[in-house]
């Protein structure tokens, strides 16, 4: 596990050597005056409204504001509807808020007219349906994050992360030939081998068999705890909420 | 509206039935033969253009003859004669290309012509030798050139363009023409299948480039300064200059004219001819029409509209054939270019002349 | 077996019999002329055919892909116009764009004109020389991607968002998201499509006559008319059939296996598009659009300007007339057959029944050249055999055999996609409430299967309304359709009277396209 720790602090993070971003964190830095070490994560002033519903639709955010400290794990809970799932793609930048900020880190990541995109934010997903490409098999899924390595690198990290899934002699498998549990593992492994700043989980015990889910919440902690992330998980389930997270948050 | 799809249906099949029946009245129209023909002549012909319909229009003006006219390829034409047999309803066969006339004939589809009006009208070397049909108007096939940068003199014969001089300089159209085929037929009948054959290789070796488009093209091609010389037809040189595109009269204006082989063999000619048919049900008119088509007057608007040399030696030539001058033609029994084709179209091959 | 499957199988082996006929002449005497044809013809003639339709098929696959992707990914803009406009070079066949850009291209057309007259470049510099097989080329990847385009999109549009946002989150930019993911999770779409265009090109004959390029198709016609040698054409067109037969298992293969998709697809959210980025995804839109349809139009329309200014005009209403009839008669016997056949498998389901309408899907992909070759050797004895076999090879009934021969697919593929949404319970319904099977059908199933008969009727229609190598090799003596007026005044270098039945070919065209599109925005 330790060693775990270590490849995180000295990884290469994507949004690293990128000088416009880097000047965007101190112009953010200074114009707040905010602790970094406080809010890692720390959403402003979020409104949202899909666009196309057009203007007359009620927006989906106004006004929300959230802060996320750097190694919590934040569980975000509601009814559906109340745009649990958006929260999470606003994060990821897969959506353009209407109003107000996203920071991670000190860099802005999203404002109405200025998005970073996806690719450079850093940030990892867990989709609830997992979304693993079905043309690759274990081994390249959890690698694909993982193109700007060098290919040694590039293969121990996707060894370690496979051990630390449990999925070893998997490694040739392709998705659809494999159970809901341990697609739900290569996801996670596959979100946290680049090791991104922060970990977005989109309701990742909905599509699990009952019995096992208990355990899988106790793993997914164990595993986020392991490498030490920041990480917020949407979930509809106050009980699962409580169960996997420091603190919850409810829309 | 479901009821309606279902008259529709009923109405589609009615219309097949007549479609069907429409085809039918090509046998079994004409069947007595009356001793007074009425005044209709039926011809099939593989020659499609304005200036034929507008002669023939101008024949019912003057002789109250309508004329039934029937286009197609000139193969299926034979074909459908022949199947035909007696039941025909052609009169007259009309075609380009000797080496197909004679296919006709041979086919046995065609019936002598023994008027004395139309045999006067056309010389012997344009009939076939048992007056199975009769010569209508000739292009020849001959060398043009660039004005501007090819003196005639550098042109002699068909043979000289394989000159290594011309290597890169000689444009003509693919083997798949017949004009190419006749023309190689020629010279199988003239001068053998080798001297065909290293002709032919010469022509390849000597390709501006391979070759693709029409007559045209090579001339417009010409223009460009791709090549200097090119094989074509005097029939698409008169085309160029009588365009409705101005640009396309430039290129026209661009060519010079060149009649090979007039020291030899003389220049490779193909002709278009009428035959009369066999079993003919109106063959009097018939026999007027080809009178007419022949006639020095109807030769001579045949030549102005269509650039094609007259066959009839007493009409005068279109002033722009006037114009590139007189020339020998081949003389060579036209059978042979039917006989030789498929040599010719073999040699095409083994060259690779595409 | 009841009498409507019996009457399936009937019509079934009616239409595939000028296949089985050819096949048959593989053991027949082959034709004088057949030793040469398969020393000197065979081997470049089947390599033309294989490079022209595997380019092609490769260009078109690359350009329908970006394009699928760009509309499915991006905000690019005025997309709303580009989804229908992109499909519009469909409407001009490549016979007609053939011509068109040969003289667009040619010395005394606007391009060279252009170089030389305004730009003042000698005639040597403003000479273009595209070799024929390169513009062929780039003809048929210009106006047949639009269905690697349609297949594509389609198959895009029921993939899971989330795949590619995760490989977004992961790091990968566009381009890498695009050959790392898109690619590889549509090849199977991409590979139909291509397969569809190589089909296509294999099957084209009036582009290839065209320019001169000696190809299977062509070949064939060229044994039957040059060397007047129908058993030599039928043997090479039976060589043609099998490899296409291998082909379309092939395709039949990758088809068939599809990867499981998501139940509820999210529509990807589209990304806005700026600056240089937008100007050129907007640069890729505008090129097959300009080159694939306005400038084929441009051109027609100015040569039937030329032709009006030049009084020679020729009237079209006997080919107009012809082709309405042969295409509506056409069209409503492959409806007619189609909803007989996938109705029989549909409810007296066998492994029997079912291969009928895979038969007739089947015979799609053979060209035209061999289609015709397989029912003229079919018919031509019934002449000598039966009095009355000249109804059939002298008038319109074989041409019209023919085209249900080929082109039954398109009626089979509508039929059978309407009657597996429709499923069986209206016809057994009605069974138990005591109807017969055709009672059953006429009253419980017709009524709601009629969106789908015309369907099937408009496209089969269209379809046949531009059909050109079956109606140039197997139409009655006399009688023209559009496609071969268009086709023989171009042959004869008369191009500005083969505008007026080119741009009425075009129009009918457009009108298959804005079908096709209807409410698929």
């Amino acid at each position: 596990m330790h060693r775990v720790k270590v490849m995180f602090e000295t990884k290469e993070r994507p949004s690293k050597g990128q000088p416009s971003m880097k000047k965007k964190a101190g112009d953010a830095e200074a114009g707040d005056g905010e602790s970094v070490d406080e809010a890692y994560v720390s959403v402003r002033d979020l409104s949202f409204r899909y666009p196309a519903a057009g203007k007359a639709a009620p927006p989906v955010f106004d006004g929300f504001n959230l802060t996320v400290r750097q190694g919590e794990i934040v569980a975000v809970t509601g009814a559906s509807g109340r745009g649990k799932t958006t929260l999470l793609r606003l994060i990821a930048g897969l959506e353009r808020p209407s109003r107000g900020t996203i920071e991670l880190d000190g860099v802005r990541l999203s404002a109405p007219n200025a998005v970073v995109p996806p690719e450079r934010r850093g940030v990892g997903m867990v989709f609830q349906d997992y979304a693993l490409f079905p043309h690759l098999t274990v081994y390249d899924n959890i690698g694909f994050g993982l193109f700007r390595w060098s290919k040694d690198r590039r293969h121990g990290r996707i060894r370690e992360m496979i051990r630390l899934v449990r999925l070893d002699g998997l490694e040739g498998r392709y998705p659809h030939e494999l159970s809901g549990g341990q697609q739900q593992r290569v996801a996670l492994a596959r979100t946290l081998a680049p090791a991104p700043k922060l970990v977005l989980l989109d309701e990742p015990f909905s599509n699990l068999d009952p019995d096992l889910k208990a355990e899988l919440i106790a793993d997914v902690r164990a595993l986020l705890r392991a490498v030490q992330t920041t990480a917020l998980i949407v979930t509809h389930d106050r009980e699962d909420a409580l169960t996997v997270a420091d603190r919850m948050v409810e829309l | 509206m479901f009821r309606r799809l279902r008259s529709v249906a009923g109405l589609l099949v009615l219309a097949l039935i007549v479609l069907s029946a429409c085809g039918g009245q090509t046998t079994n129209g004409t069947g007595g033969a009356a001793s007074e023909e009425p005044p209709v002549v039926n011809v099939y012909t593989a020659r499609h253009y304005d200036a034929d319909d507008a002669l023939f229009a101008d024949f019912t003006k003057e002789t109250g003859i309508e004329v039934k006219v029937l286009k197609g390829k000139a193969e299926e034409l034979i074909e459908r004669i022949a199947r035909e047999g007696q039941a025909t309803e052609a009169d007259l066969f009309i075609t380009v290309d000797g080496g197909v006339l004679n296919q006709a004939k041979e086919r046995g589809i065609l019936q002598p012509i023994t008027d004395e009006a139309i045999l006067q009208n056309v010389p012997e070397a344009l009939r076939d030798r048992e007056n199975a049909w009769v010569g209508l108007a000739t292009r020849a096939r001959v060398i043009v050139y660039a004005k501007d940068r090819i003196k005639p003199e550098d042109l002699s014969t068909y043979e000289a363009l394989t000159d290594p001089k011309w290597r890169g300089k000689v444009l003509v159209r693919s083997s798949t023409s017949l004009y190419n085929q006749s023309l190689l037929a020629s010279f199988i009948a003239l001068h053998g299948r080798e001297w065909a054959k290293s002709w032919a290789q010469g022509i390849v070796n000597n390709f501006a480039r391979p070759p693709e488009g029409s007559d045209r093209d090579q001339m417009k091609a010409i223009a460009a300064g791709v090549g200097d010389v090119a094989l074509v037809n005097t029939y698409y040189v008169g085309l160029l200059l009588t365009s409705e595109d101005p640009k396309e009269r430039e290129v026209g204006e661009k060519m010079g004219v060149f009649f090979p082989d007039q020291d030899g063999d003389g220049t490779h000619i193909n002709v278009s001819g009428v035959g009369l048919v066999k079993g003919a049900k109106h063959p009097e008119n018939a026999k007027k029409l080809i009178a007419y088509l022949t006639s020095a007057a109807v030769q001579e608007k045949l030549s102005k509209a269509n650039f094609e040399y007259p066959v009839n030696p007493d009409a005068r030539w279109a002033e722009d054939l006037e114009a590139w001058g007189r020339f020998k033609a081949q003389s060579l029994d036209f059978a042979d270019l039917g006989r030789y084709n498929q040599e010719a179209v073999k040699i095409f091959t083994e060259v690779g002349w595409k | 077996m009841n009498r409507w499957t019996v009457l399936a199988a009937g019509a079934t082996l009616l239409f595939a019999a000028p296949a089985v006929h050819l096949l048959s002449a593989l053991w027949a005497p082959a034709g004088e002329h057949w030793p040469f044809i398969q020393t000197h013809w065979l081997p470049q003639y089947a390599f033309n055919s294989l490079w022209l339709s595997a380019t092609s098929a490769l260009a078109a696959a690359a350009l329908g892909t970006v394009l699928a992707w760009l509309e499915t990914a991006y905000d690019v803009p005025l997309r709303r116009l580009w989804h229908g406009a992109l499909v519009l070079p469909l409407a001009v066949p490549p016979y007609i764009a053939a011509f068109v850009y040969n003289h667009f291209l040619g010395y005394t057309g606007w391009v060279q004109s252009f170089l030389r007259e305004i730009i003042g470049l000698p005639p040597e510099a403003a000479y273009l020389h595209i070799p024929p097989p390169a513009l062929a080329v780039f003809i048929y990847v210009l106006f047949l991607y639009p269905y690697v385009y349609l297949i594509v999109l389609g198959d895009l549009a029921r993939q899971d968002a989330a795949v590619i946002e995760s490989a977004r989150l992961l790091g990968a930019g566009p381009v890498r998201t695009f050959f790392r993911v898109v690619v590889p999770m549509s090849r199977r779409s991409i590979v139909a499509g291509g397969l569809f265009v190589a089909f296509e090109v294999l099957g084209d004959y009036g582009l290839a006559a065209y320019f001169g390029i000696p190809t299977l198709s062509t070949g064939i016609v060229q044994a039957w008319f040059g060397l007047y040698d129908l058993p030599a054409a039928e043997r090479l067109a039976a060589c043609f059939l099998i490899g296409l037969i291998g082909l379309i298992m092939l395709e039949r293969l990758i088809t068939r296996r599809k990867l499981p998709y998501t139940p509820r697809p999210r529509p990807l959210s589209r990304q806005a598009l700026r600056g240089g980025r937008a100007a050129l995804a907007l640069l890729v839109h505008v090129i097959p659009l300009v080159f694939g349809v306005f400038i084929p139009l441009a051109q027609l329309v100015a040569f039937f300007r030329a032709a009006l200014a030049a009084g020679t005009v020729h009237a079209l209403w006997t080919p107009l007339g012809n082709t309405v009839a042969l295409s509506v008669l056409g069209a409503a016997g492959i409806t007619a057959v189609a909803t007989l056949v996938t109705a029989v498998a549909r409810h007296f389901p066998t492994r029997v029944t079912s291969a009928f309408p895979e038969v007739m899907l089947a015979a799609y992909a053979v060209p035209g050249a061999v289609v015709a070759v397989g029912v003229l050797g079919l018919l031509l004895p019934l002449k000598t055999l039966f009095s009355f076999g000249w109804m059939v090879t002298d008038t319109p009934l074989m041409l019209l055999y023919a085209y249900l021969a080929r082109y039954l697919a398109v009626g089979v593929e509508t039929m059978r996609a309407a009657g597996e949404r429709l499923g069986r319970r209206y016809f057994d319904a009605a069974r138990l409430a005591g109807a017969p099977p055709w009672r059953a059908f006429w009253r419980g199933e017709a009524p709601l299967l009629l969106p789908a008969f015309i369907s099937s009727m408009l496209l089969a229609w269209i379809e046949l309304a531009k059909e050109l190598p079956l109606a140039l090799l197997l139409r009655p003596f006399d009688f023209e359709t559009l496609a071969t007026t268009a086709f023989l005044y171009a042959g004869d270098e008369r191009l500005i009277q083969a505008a007026a039945p080119s741009l009425i070919i075009i129009g009918v065209g457009a009108l298959s396209v804005i079908w096709m599109m209807r409410g698929k925005r």
